[in-house]
């Protein structure tokens, strides 16, 4: 019996790495600074998968693990949405607690632990990582007409003026006002939890991992407390100026490269730089607002007309464009850097080197065709427009290297070099698409200073020329 | 040619496929739902399958539960943020649609569509035939909307018993309950909806008054003496159930006095959040047919007041069924190419008639067939074959015979 079991990346690597040591379970491959996302151990009858935590629970749910460790939030937020999924909540292991809390801003006018009054919030936004938890707080509150605004990270950028209330996760209430906001309400309490597939659990022995690990179980129980509305009225914010241009630059990964995109086209702001930024950086152009947030949800806030402008990729944008083929975002400029290729991935054995012969061996493998990615609506195109004839679409947060070929047929997935995908024993095959920054705007503005838009956009084409210029010479 | 890789042929879970013996009781059903109601002066509305979700949100009609089970997703232009729902009910489009259709008050409408909500156990998808009336007056409102659900029922053959309560009653308990100064009583509210009014029980007995009137009031009656004892029991702090004690009565005494049977229920569940007055049930051997009540409208222009009701037609579907025959059509049997066309018209002029006939190649088991050799037909029927030249004679025949 070979147990399949699924452990976290990121954050609480070591620490899960160290309480497993301490049980006695092999962790070869799982060290914190090993870059491996698959460890095989036949000695130990043991198959270790490093996913991000997001994926645990449903990796687990799906019985392509049979047990996991993972953050409980992320548990909780796959349960409340589906509530018949195969996982057993185990028990609690040592670890980093984390708190979900619902906050605002401090122009909200509501003080720590004051709920606001449901009724008088018609229409209000709500940011979230967490939609689901996301959602059954709004439906508790009774805020009608809310809308739900998903993104994937930075959730503290938004209130204000571009949400009245958000879900945030953090260690303790001290750690939220840390982010300069109130937190109002404590929704959720979790810890590390060890899950369980229910049928694993029931007809498997599980015992060489179980057994170690019941000796270390114990820590703080989850605990869900769903608010009621409250009585207190909440200040909101104006909507958004439209005698002002909006520009969003992205934090993460793609802060490397934009702030020299912007000094090379001539702007620099106080508080954005290669290695730290303010969430409103000032701009120092008179008119023009700035805001950090993450580039994944920039077109989805141009398209709501948050934004005007936003430094984002084509990867995203066409993933946004595949999601919601009427959405007014449209890229304006393509700034030509960060170019790398996405095409389907398979596992190095495949017998097939081009797109073409891999669909005639999917299309005949008589069972669904499982394609994991980052970027699942543009996998969900790729299904569509190559005629795969049934194909299921697995959503993932990262560490997607990991999924050929046991938990996925092949990924829709990015490289710039390749290298990382061939040390995964991967190779790609046709890719579809090439993917560089680029900035996006609204093709109906809602800014009044269509002006100061057009010069920025002008900016930045000199720049880009400029830079071809350059590389021409 | 490379081999089909076959998906999951079967439904989706806990959504309804109505095979043809189904949807010979489901038109039963119609039937007998539509000249009730036309009758009453209803008139036939069908709202779209996908809503806006915060149509549902934003009239808070719906509780937390309720929401939490909708079919929500992004539509194609969701860019917005805006999320569309698989519709979870019916009452609160039909009140959008009127009021968007510009509709004048009172609108007497009715409906036959299917709603979805997630259920773990149950269906998820639920066919029903409903009537909203918009603007009903109290009373007089309620007892039209539930002599249509009594009309229906009975023309099915049903005998069902009304069950009476009334959504004043745990509000005015409630409300009681709050003045007299007891704890946040917001979590049994919650619980109405499951258990009615004896969710508030346990928070009623620090109020000798008001735990002698919940345990009354959660017991059952066929007789109105039980709301004279209630009105008794009352006293000054329970004063605003008296309306709805009221209504109940008159309610009941006019539906006993035109035949139906009643039965006083004031502690049967009832969705707290969206009903405001008469609640009621078509309850029969422990089935319910259907339920309804007087509600407030929420949104733009609609109307202040409205009565609805719903008849569950999947309940009602296995209970027909059996007793729902698919008529057969008689197979008509060309005996050669040559009498296709005469086969046409004999395959027409029963169905002028009215009678179900359809082409075959032979009689396979029917009790009824006609064969069309050249001039000749062949009438078969259980007493043997009987020859006949006219059409007009055969037709005839077969007329009798079904």
């Amino acid at each position: 019996m070979t147990v399949r079991f699924a452990l976290p990346t990121g954050d609480a690597r070591q620490a899960v790495g160290e309480m497993l040591a301490r049980a006695g379970i092999a962790t070869t491959g799982y060290e914190a600074d090993s870059r491996v996302l698959r460890s095989e151990l036949p000695g130990e009858g043991l198959v270790l998968r490093i996913f991000r935590e997001k994926d645990i629970p449903v990796q687990v749910a799906l019985g392509n693990y049979h047990l996991g460790i993972c953050s409980d939030i992320w548990l909780k937020e796959l349960e409340v949405r589906f509530p018949l999924q195969r996982v057993v909540r185990v028990g609690a292991l040592p670890g980093p607690r984390s708190e979900v809390w619902l906050c605002s801003a401090p122009e909200s006018g509501l003080v720590e632990g004051e709920l606001p009054d449901g009724a008088l919030l018609g229409g209000a936004r709500i940011v979230a990582d967490l939609p689901n938890l996301g959602d059954l707080v709004a439906v508790h509150l009774r805020i009608p007409g809310y809308r739900l605004l998903t993104v994937a990270g930075s959730v503290e950028a938004y209130p204000p003026e571009d949400a009245e209330l958000v879900l945030l996760v953090a260690a303790d209430a001290a750690a939220v006002r840390a982010k300069g906001l109130v937190p109002l309400w404590r929704v959720y309490a979790g810890g590390l939890a060890l899950i369980a597939n229910a049928d694993a659990l029931a007809r498997e022995d599980l015992g060489s991992v179980l057994g170690p690990l019941a000796a270390v179980l114990g820590g703080a129980e989850p605990e869900l407390t769903l608010p009621r509305p409250g009585t207190a009225r909440m200040e909101r914010a104006p909507g958004r100026s439209q005698d002002a241009v909006r520009l969003a630059v992205p934090d993460g990964h793609a802060q490397r490269h934009a702030p020299g995109e912007l000094r090379a086209a001539g702007y620099a702001f106080d508080g954005y730089e290669e290695k730290g930024f303010l969430r409103r950086p000032k701009s120092g152009v008179p008119g023009l607002e700035v805001k950090v947030v993450r580039p994944q949800d920039m077109p989805q806030l141009v398209a709501m007309g948050m934004f005007d402008i936003g430094i984002s990729g084509i990867d995203l944008l066409h993933e946004h464009v595949c999601k919601f083929p009427a959405s007014p975002v449209a890229m304006a400029v393509d700034l030509g850097i960060n170019r790398y290729r996405i095409g389907p991935v398979v596992e190095q054995a495949f017998p097939a080197e081009t797109t073409r012969e891999a669909l005639a061996i999917w299309n005949a493998l008589g069972r669904p065709v499982r394609i994991a990615s980052e970027f699942p609506a543009t996998a969900e195109r790729f299904a569509r427009d190559n005629h795969l004839r049934y194909s299921t679409i697995i959503p993932v947060a990262g560490a997607s290297e990991g999924f050929v070929p046991e938990d996925a047929d092949f990924l829709i997935e990015g490289t710039e070099t390749g290298t990382s995908i061939r040390a995964n024993g991967l190779k790609m095959l046709d890719p579809f698409m090439e993917s560089t920054a680029c900035v996006i705007v609204r093709s109906e503005p809602v800014t009044r200073r269509q002006d100061l838009v057009e010069a920025m956009l002008e900016a930045f084409r000199r720049s880009v020329r400029a830079r071809a210029e350059l590389v021409g010479r | 040619m490379t081999a089909l890789a076959v998906p999951s042929v079967q439904r989706s879970k806990g959504m309804r496929d109505l095979l043809p013996a189904d949807m010979h009781a489901f038109r039963r059903v119609v039937d007998a739902f539509r000249q009730a109601a036309s009758l009453w002066g209803y008139d036939e509305i069908r709202t779209p399958t996908i809503e806006t979700y915060s149509l549902f949100t934003s009239t808070g009609a719906l509780t937390p539960r309720m929401l939490s089970r909708v079919y929500s997703f992004l539509d194609w232009d969701g860019w917005s943020g805006e999320r569309v729902v698989l519709r979870p009910d019916s009452t609160i489009p039909v009140a959008r649609a009127a009021a968007e259709g510009g509709l004048t008050w009172p609108a007497r409408l009715y409906y036959v569509q299917n709603v979805f909500r997630f259920s773990e156990t149950e269906d998820r998808e639920d066919w029903q035939c409903g009537i909203e009336f918009l603007g009903a007056p109290p009373v007089l409102g309620d007892l039209e909307v539930a002599a249509v659900g009594c009309e229906t029922l009975e023309a099915l053959g049903l005998q069902p018993r009304i069950r009476l309560g009334h959504a004043g009653v745990s509000e005015a308990v409630a409300g009681a309950l709050s003045a007299s100064g007891i704890a946040d009583i917001r979590p049994a509210l919650d619980r109405i909806e499951r258990e009615g009014l004896s969710a508030l029980r346990g928070e009623a007995r620090a109020h000798p008054q008001l735990a002698a009137f919940v345990e009354v009031a959660t017991g059952r009656s066929e007789d109105p003496a039980l709301l004279a004892n209630l009105a008794a029991l009352a006293g000054p702090a329970l004063e605003g159930v008296l309306p709805a004690l009221a209504e109940v009565e008159s309610l009941a005494r006019a539906l006993t006095g035109s035949g139906r049977r009643v039965v006083i229920d004031l502690g049967m569940p009832h969705d707290f959040a969206y009903y405001t007055g008469v609640v009621f049930e078509f309850e029969e051997d422990g089935a319910v047919w259907g339920r309804g009540g007087r509600y407030a409208p929420v949104g733009e222009g609609t109307p202040a007041t409205a009565c609805g009701m719903g008849l569950d037609l999947g309940t009602l579907l296995a209970h027909l069924r059996p007793t729902s025959r698919v008529r057969p059509a008689v197979p008509v049997i060309p005996e050669g190419p040559g009498d296709v066309d005469r086969a046409m018209a004999v395959a027409r002029a029963l169905h002028r008639s009215g009678i179900p006939a359809a082409f075959a190649g032979s009689a396979d088991g029917s009790e009824l067939a006609v064969c069309v050799g050249g001039e000749r037909l062949v009438a078969r029927t259980p007493a043997g074959d009987q020859a006949m030249t006219a059409l007009d004679d055969l037709v005839g025949l077969l007329v009798q015979q079904k």
